[in-house]
């Protein structure tokens, strides 16, 4: 058959099989895979800190995007499509990572210059309290000083008075002493009126006024004692026993109180400092019957005062 | 006999069609395995295996495929297995930086709080 010829064959033979693949080619379709990578992108990219912080990470996942719809509309078979839109989600996952890490670096420097603040503001606080923990120190330690100080002079002060104290003590006893001494030596008693001296009857001639010289002693004794002790006052009374008048005894008394007065004032002892008195024949010290009774009246007692010159008056 | 000729003529376009198909052969995909095995190991080193555990295994899977199929002459098989499991790498590597630049962040927020305490006492 003329018809059936070689090249003509050949044309229908293209066209059939053309037709027979076109035929079994699958139809434009949906992928699941392909819209969560188109979906994640989106999402991505509508993020503002993904979209400043990893921009070429984003590029890179929108250039497998669309080279996966690419292939869907040319009706690849799926694990073409499947195969770029992984490449597109997991892209647009690392610019996701990407921006993060961008984000925790820019948070890391304000936190580190958060941090320096902090630690300045610490070592200021601690610098201060430092400071005024010297100063408080310094102010105690100063304290502490003027204390011990002023608790050394209050300690040097009862010293030295305690000292003193004792000094004076001690003088007041060796002056208690030597009074006692001089007492002793004076043959002095000790009565309520003060201390009595009795110059007895031989110190005086019968009769008369005039001291013996054997009284000397006793007179510069008491000179001496009242010159220590110029604050004493001296009473000195004279008696008499009973023998002749009362008047004629009382006027002797007088005259040999009299006399002890001269002497002592002969000694150097001011005369406002001595009283004298007459009692005649009053006041016996014993009775006037025996001659040794007699002997015994006829006296002078000298009164020495105490400290401060007073002599109680004779009862 | 002519039938013959149209059955050869067929035959022919078929051939032709699948040489065309054939035309596009991928090579073998040495170049994506190498890059691949790269980037596991740089993730590796960055602590992909603590931050990103799921996403390494999955490149790590993924380029032990590559191998068999490049093995078994499956080159765009496995240029496309090479391909995923350089950017699981990609993206484990990326977790691991943003979980450690994270941490840091934490902890000197912390230190923070903890000057702060020690100062108010």
């Amino acid at each position: 058959m003329k018809l059936f010829s070689a090249p003509l064959m050949f044309l229908l033979g293209v066209s059939v099989v053309s037709m027979l693949l076109s035929g079994c080619s699958t139809p434009v379709r949906e992928n699941a895979l392909l819209e969560q990578a188109r979906a994640a992108f989106a999402e991505a990219q509508n993020n503002p800190d993904v979209q400043k912080n990893a921009p070429l990470e984003l590029q890179k996942a929108k250039i497998d995007l669309d080279q996966a719809e690419k292939s869907l509309i040319q009706g690849a078979e799926d694990p073409e499509v499947e195969h770029f839109a992984y490449l597109a989600k997991q892209r647009t996952a690392i610019a996701r990572e990407t921006a993060k890490v961008k984000l925790a670096e820019q948070a890391v420097d304000e936190a580190s210059a958060e941090r320096g603040a902090v630690l300045l503001k610490a070592r200021t606080q601690e610098a201060e309290q430092a400071i005024r923990l010297a100063e408080e120190q310094k102010r105690q330690a100063t304290l502490a000083g003027e204390r011990a100080d002023a608790a050394r002079l209050e300690a040097g002060a009862m010293t030295a008075e305690a000292q003193k104290a004792r000094a004076e003590a001690l003088s007041a006893e060796e002056q208690r002493r030597k009074l006692e001494e001089q007492i002793a030596e004076l043959q002095a008693t000790q009565s309520e009126r003060g201390l009595v001296i009795t110059l007895g009857d031989v110190l005086f001639d019968t009769n008369k006024s005039e001291l013996r010289s054997g009284a000397q002693y006793t007179i510069d004794k008491l000179a001496a004692f009242l010159d220590e002790y110029p604050k004493r006052n001296v009473l000195i009374e004279g008696f008499t026993d009973s023998t002749g008048a009362v008047e004629y005894n009382l006027r002797l008394s007088e005259r040999r109180a009299e006399a002890v007065r001269s002497a002592l004032v002969a000694r150097g002892v001011d005369p406002r400092r001595l009283m004298t008195r007459g009692y005649g024949v009053e006041f016996p010290v014993a009775g006037n019957e025996t001659a040794e009774g007699r002997q015994r009246n006829r006296r002078v007692e000298v009164i020495i005062s105490d400290e401060e010159g007073r002599i109680l008056e004779r009862k | 006999m002519r039938i013959w000729k149209l059955l050869k003529a067929c035959l022919a376009t078929l051939f032709i069609f699948v040489l065309a198909g054939c035309a596009a052969q991928v090579p073998a995909p040495e170049k994506q395995v190498t890059l691949a095995a790269q980037s596991i190991a740089q993730a590796e080193s960055s602590g992909a295996v603590e931050f990103a555990p799921v996403e390494i295994k999955s490149a790590r899977d993924k380029l032990s495929q590559a191998k068999l199929a490049m093995d078994r002459e499956e080159h765009l098989k496995a240029k496309r297995l090479a391909d995923e499991a350089m950017v699981d790498a990609n993206l484990a590597e990326a977790k691991a930086r943003s979980a450690k630049s994270q941490k840091v962040v934490e902890e000197l927020k912390e230190s923070i709080r903890v000057l702060q305490q020690e100062m108010s006492r």
